[in-house]
């Protein structure tokens, strides 16, 4: 008997309860939480092999920051003085974030570049984790694992897209979980994130 | 000083005003609908009275950053740099389509790496606009930024530093 996980939401399938074999499940069979295909389930392995722990050296030093990454800085400050009511600097922030974002470089490129990058950045992402629980930072554990889950989503859409094309967008409505940045594609969103589990307020309709 | 201030939250409040009976020093009582300041003593009654939730007690001094290793702020600013390549990448894909359901897919995919990116900056260093660190970048960026300065300096002004 096995176990699945579904890399996304985590969304556990056991054989042993039930009634099908996941192996068994049909191909277009979906994760009845999040709606990933059965793509995204891996088996849960009993002894789990210990989180690797490591520190990955870079040498690259810190140097001034760029205005992408300003870009964000300013855009997440804004977010936390949302949190404690400060609605002034909230929006200063904002327009810090705009003023950077309007000198952000735009890259030609492709959705096969984008799905290298995605790629790099999973094992970017899996360093990173060995890095902070080797100098036990669990702040940096806890976000690299929702941006391990958020990186694997794009990944599953990004091969869903490659194989059906306009078809898998086709007459249907988009949605961005403003929370953890989770994607349904669907007429009506969950009453819940499936990965983050905030209600369904937060879960914005792309226009 | 006192550790904290009542915040009434204008969206749910209901007007029931029983925060107005208990607040001891008049501070909930207030023409403009927010509680007033610079009378609350932050001894949380009116919260404790309130039917609806609606207030909040916020710490005056927000608690210090917890600090990280230089090694897990690369590590964080590395895959955040991924993130950008591929929202750099997508923001020229979605320039260049008149397709609008495609636009629609850019624009999450946009969004759901900024969301992450936001996520990964908190953690590398600047969680809390009080904090040192951001200090510093906003006194950087004033002389660097000169068409932003004003704001920069509103901003340096209003925000007290915690640590
Ligand atoms: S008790 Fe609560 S609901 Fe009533 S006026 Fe005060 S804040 Fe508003
Ligand atoms: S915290 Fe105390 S002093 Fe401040 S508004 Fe509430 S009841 Fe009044
Ligand atoms: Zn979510």
């Amino acid at each position: 008997m096995k176990k699945y996980r579904c890399v996304i939401c985590g969304y556990i399938y056991d054989d042993a309860v039930e009634k099908v074999k996941f192996e068994d499940l049909p191909d277009d069979w979906t994760c009845p939480l999040c709606g990933s295909p059965k793509s995204a389930f891996e088996e849960v392995k009993e002894e789990q092999t210990n989180e690797k722990e490591e520190v990955v050296e870079d040498d690259e030093d810190l140097r001034t920051l760029t205005n992408e990454e300003l870009t964000y800085i300013c855009s997440n400050l804004a977010k936390a003085c949302e949190k404690e009511y400060k609605e002034e600097e909230q929006n200063l922030f904002l327009e810090l974030s705009k003023h950077f974002e309007e000198k952000m470089k735009i890259v030609e490129g492709t959705l096969e570049n984008i799905k290298e990058l995605n790629e790099q950045e999973n094992k970017e992402i899996k360093d990173a984790f060995s890095t902070a629980t080797k100098l036990e930072d669990r702040g940096a554990k806890r976000v690299l694992t929702w941006a391990e889950k958020t990186s694997n989503m794009t990944k599953l859409i990004l091969d869903n897209y490659k194989e059906k094309g306009l078809d898998y967008i086709k007459n249907t409505k988009i949605w961005v979980c403003d929370i953890c940045g989770f994607i349904y594609i669907g007429d009506t969103p969950p009453k819940v994130c499936p990965v983050c589990k905030v209600p369904s307020l937060k879960i914005l309709e792309v226009k | 000083m006192a550790k904290f201030h009542a915040y009434r939250n204008l969206k749910i409040c209901t007007k029931d005003c029983l925060c107005l009976f208990v607040c001891p020093t008049g501070a909930a009582d207030n023409e403009t609908g927010q509680i007033d300041f610079t009378k609350c003593i932050g001894c949380g009654a009116c919260a404790n009275a309130c039917p609806s939730r609606a207030i909040t007690l916020i710490p005056n001094k927000m608690p210090s950053q917890q600090p990280h290793d230089e090694k897990v702020v690369k590590a964080l600013f590395k895959v955040a740099n991924t993130k950008i390549e591929q929202i750099k990448i997508l923001k020229g894909l979605l320039q260049n389509t008149k397709e609008e359901q495609e636009q629609k897919l850019y624009k999450a995919l946009i969004h759901a790496n900024k969301v992450g990116i936001e996520d990964l900056m908190r953690e590398a260093g600047y969680m809390l606009p009080e904090s040192k660190n951001t200090h510093e970048l906003l006194e950087e960026l004033k002389e660097k930024t000169p068409s932003k300065k004003e704001e920069i300096i509103k901003l340096l002004e209003k925000l007290e530093v915690n640590e």
